[in-house]
This record gives structure tokens, C-alpha cells and sequence, in this order.
């Protein structure tokens, strides 16, 4: 119980951004999300879609304005080129056409894209991904009708991703924070790990054939 | 009307990604030609006004980018591409 506030504790856990200790309100982002009703024409939809296009640009040309960073400078330059470039919606506006919404078709159109750049050796193209994410997400705010919101200083940031000029892909989220939920861990692909799930499955799978037995009365039952 | 080629020796220590294709796109696309992009010299062609495409050739360092254009300023627009990948993009990684 926090005797300054007279509410119950809440405990969230991650990874920092910066090492130190830090106290301050704190404020989850969260990652936009596809509207899923369909309530406009084709014409609508596109229409909105490149509303949409259109006000996320001219977001990142004011953001550009505002940065001093020349990396940051760098990263809004290429995203705004990318909305620029009618090759990245061309696919959603086609999609459309076919009776897509307009969320699902910017999804439909730009995953692709993220994909290919996850997928890339190279670590510098790897990393592109993420401002693609943004850009997607932004997009998406835009098509639910949200305004961008700034983070207001002072506060400590919760997010499932965080990059430096990346905070304004998500939208704040004013209700209590939630613990995240823990991610569950991955076995481990050592060869000699592999090897004793492996001889533990044949324990198991031995146990429970001699406990059948054992029901059946022909076994001493495993303790 | 003609088509002009040209080609030059990107040594940009981390190739084609964001930051020189941001100014080779906008670069060419201050010219009226049509001006393609190509890593070999019988293509695949890729129009070098769009980022989307020249991001997704994933040039690396040493690559050799070949341009052709077509149009009425298309030598100069094959000069100056040409300036640009030569002189690194005027910038480090």
C-alpha cells in the first residue's frame, strides 16, 4: 500500500531504457490497433486512408521541425519519404478497391514490408523494421481518429518497445497500470539439453506405463 | 528519345539504407526524367524516385549502381546521381 496515495502497490516488470533509479508517475504506451468496423464506401475507405497518410506526414514533418538529434533527423527524413512514395500504400488502395477496410488493408500492405526487413542479414536493414512499425502504428492512429499525444516530461515510460523518437506510436494509456505478463521461456536448443527433455519424456512415458501396470496390479506403482 | 546509362561505385560504409537513399530518391526525383536503378548492368530496374523500391535492393557497401534515364534533362540527372554516390553521399554512415 503506497501510504502517500493510499493505493495498492503495483509491480511492473521489464527492461530499463537507462540505468538509475527514477520517481514519477508512470505511463503505459500502447501499440495502436486496426479498426475492425467497415462503415464507409470503397471511395471512403480510401479516402481515409489517404486523410490518414497525409495527417501522419505532416506529424512527422512538425516532429522533424522540432528534433535537434541529427540520427533523429534521419530516421523521421526516411520515414516521411516513405509515406511520400505512393508505391507503399498502392497495394492497401488496391486492397480497398476489392471491399477492404481501410486498417486492414494499410496492415494488409505495409507487414509485408516490415517482414522483409526483419528478415534482412544485414543489422542496419534489420533495425528499419521498427520504423516501419511506427510508421504502420501512427497510420493506424490517424485512421481511428486519435491525435498524437505527447509524453509529458517527468514521467517514467512503459512500453512493449521503446526507441528513442519512437514514443509517439503509441497512444497513452491514462487507466492504472497493469503488470505485463510474463513471456514464456523458450527451451534451451543446447544439444545436451535437448538430450535429457528427451530422456525425461522416456521417464515420464516409462512412469506412466508402469503406473498402468501398477493399476492393473502387475507393478510396484513408481514414487 | 534516348536512353541514357551510367554507373558508379557506392563504397558508403553501410550501402544503400535509409540516410543516402533518402537523398538519392529526392535527388532524382528533382528531375523530370524517368530514371531506373539498377545493381547490374542488364537490370533489374527498379525506379530510383522511390524509396520503397531503392531501400528494398539492400545494397551493400561496393556495390555497383547502374542508372538509366530517359527524358529531357536525363544527362543531367545521371551527373548529379552519379556526384552523389561518388562523393559518399556528401555524409558518413
Amino acid at each position: 500500500m503506497d501510504h502517500r496515495t493510499h493505493r495498492a502497490a503495483h509491480r511492473v516488470e521489464g527492461k530499463s531504457a537507462a540505468p538509475g533509479i527514477a520517481l514519477g508517475p508512470l505511463v503505459h504506451l500502447v501499440a495502436a490497433r486496426p479498426e475492425a468496423h467497415h462503415s464507409r464506401s470503397a471511395v471512403g475507405e480510401q479516402q481515409a486512408l489517404a486523410d490518414a497518410l497525409e495527417a501522419s506526414r505532416l506529424d512527422l514533418v512538425a516532429l522533424a521541425g522540432k528534433v535537434e538529434a541529427e540520427d533523429a533527423e534521419a530516421i523521421l527524413s526516411f520515414q516521411i519519404a516513405l509515406l511520400e512514395d505512393e508505391n507503399l500504400a498502392a497495394p492497401a488502395f488496391a486492397l480497398i478497391a476489392d471491399g477492404e477496410v481501410a486498417s486492414k488493408a494499410w496492415l494488409a500492405a505495409i507487414d509485408p514490408e516490415i517482414a522483409t526487413y526483419d528478415q534482412a542479414d544485414d543489422l542496419y536493414f534489420r533495425a528499419r523494421a521498427s520504423d516501419l512499425r511506427d510508421l504502420r502504428d501512427r497510420v493506424l492512429r490517424r485512421l481511428a481518429g486519435e491525435v498524437d499525444e505527447a509524453v509529458p516530461s517527468g514521467v517514467i515510460v512503459a512500453a512493449v518497445r521503446y526507441a528513442a523518437i519512437g514514443i509517439s506510436r503509441h497512444r497513452l494509456a491514462r487507466r492504472r497500470p497493469r503488470a505485463a505478463p510474463r513471456q514464456p521461456l523458450q527451451p534451451c536448443r543446447h544439444p545436451r539439453a535437448v538430450a535429457r527433455r528427451a530422456d525425461d519424456r522416456r521417464r515420464r512415458y516409462r512412469s506412466s506405463r508402469e503406473q498402468t501396470r501398477c493399476r492393473a496390479g502387475t507393478a510396484t506403482p513408481v514414487r | 528519345m534516348n536512353r541514357l546509362k551510367a554507373s558508379v561505385l557506392m563504397r558508403h560504409e553501410v550501402g544503400l539504407h535509409a540516410r543516402p537513399s533518402v537523398k538519392l530518391t529526392k535527388l532524382a526525383k528533382a528531375f523530370e526524367s524517368k530514371i531506373d536503378l539498377g545493381l547490374s548492368p542488364d537490370g533489374p530496374w527498379i525506379d530510383a524516385k522511390s524509396i520503397v523500391k531503392v531501400m528494398a535492393t539492400k545494397a551493400p557497401k561496393d556495390s555497383t549502381i547502374y542508372f538509366r534515364a530517359e527524358g529531357r534533362d536525363a544527362r543531367a540527372a545521371l551527373d548529379a546521381l552519379v556526384m552523389l554516390v561518388d562523393g559518399d553521399f556528401q555524409d558518413g554512415p
